[in-house]
């Protein structure tokens, strides 16, 4: 049995909640005030993540380690290991550090299922093009419909793209899925969907599986 | 390893990137026995049965009429099958008699989404 591999959520963005690594936060100089310091941008040290911002809420001592850091805007791109930095925050009457502070993403951050998932090849037929930011892969299990509408009587996987702006070449989607279903049955082990620019270069995330019987 | 043909896929319905226009997509053939050609279409069936003794068939939706996909092609395509489901990994790419595309008609013959761009139903056989 061969099996094609859907990249899950490959854009994808933080949890608007408090991060869940703070404890491991280095930097940060002398953490002061309190109360939750103004939204301020963090950047990317490792990673291509982009977009995010957080504020910082000095805890029991004067280290970052014990801050709470909370997410207020989501961003983009973001994945497990990714160095962020949070600059020195000055501004405001509230929490202020004194120095950049470092912060390592980890599972608990982001959005959504962070896993990819496999697809059973041999039993789809073929992948259709649909609209709504998504792919049909028309399998050959019955459902036990009987009814005559088209595809009323077999499963199928729907893979759709979710988030960022509309997709409006749905087409490329179902050649992209093609181009992995074609290569799985020239011999290729768990050959991965490629997705192409349309769907990278749309800000989309969460790309979900589900299977409809 | 799924024993597949690819067809020629023009995707105006469901617009396609310039970089993708005028591509294929494939067709899973395995388990398939018999080609059928009705109003222009082409029917693939394959031995699934599903259930009320009906089997699985796939309508291949070829834009262009009711001469787009001749008789003569379906036996092409059954012959096709018949040679890839002993060549799995072969992958070919079929095309219909009169997919000779010129500037006049270009791409007139290749397969086209409609709503839904495949049919695919339990009819009896």
């Amino acid at each position: 049995m061969g099996y094609i591999l859907v990249p899950i959520d490959k854009n994808q963005p933080l949890a608007v909640a408090a991060l869940n690594n703070a404890a491991k936060a280095t930097g940060g100089g002398t953490v002061t005030g309190t109360g939750a310091s103004p939204a301020t941008a963090i950047a990317a040290v490792s990673g291509s993540g982009s977009g995010a911002s957080v504020t910082v809420t000095k805890g029991g001592s004067d280290s970052i380690a014990t801050a709470t850091i909370t997410v207020t805007v989501a961003g983009d791109n973001y994945s497990i290991g990714d160095v962020v930095s949070i600059p020195a925050i000055t501004g405001g009457s509230a929490t202020k550090t004194s120095a950049v502070a470092l912060y390592t993403i980890v599972d608990g951050d982001l959005v959504g299922d962070t896993g990819d998932q496999t697809i059973p090849a041999e039993d789809v037929l073929f992948a259709m093009p649909n609209d709504d930011d998504e792919v049909d892969l028309i399998t050959r299990n019955w459902n036990s419909g009987t009814g005559a509408g088209a595809n009323a009587a077999v499963t199928k996987y729907t893979i759709k793209v979710t988030g960022g702006s509309a997709i409006s070449d749905e087409g490329d989607l179902a050649y992209d899925a093609d181009g992995a279903l074609v290569k799985e049955s020239q011999g290729h082990l768990v050959p991965e969907i490629v997705w192409n620019s349309a769907v990278i270069d749309s800000g989309n995330s969460g790309l979900s599986v589900t299977y409809t019987d | 390893m799924a024993s597949r043909i690819q067809f020629p896929y023009n995707g105006t319905t469901v617009a396609v990137s310039p970089d993708n226009a005028n591509t294929t997509l494939s067709l899973n053939v395995d388990g398939a026995y018999a080609v059928t050609q009705s109003s222009g279409n082409l029917f693939v069936h394959y031995e699934d049965t599903m259930g009320a003794g009906k089997s699985l068939k796939v309508e291949l939706d070829y834009v262009g009429g009711a001469n787009a996909a001749l008789v003569s092609d379906a036996a092409r395509l059954m012959s096709l099958i018949k040679t890839v489901q002993q060549q799995p990994g072969s992958c070919p790419i079929f095309k219909l008699t009169d997919d000779v595309p010129t500037a006049a008609t270009p791409a007139n013959f290749r397969l086209e989404k409609q709503t839904p761009f495949t049919a695919l139903r339990g009819d009896a056989v």
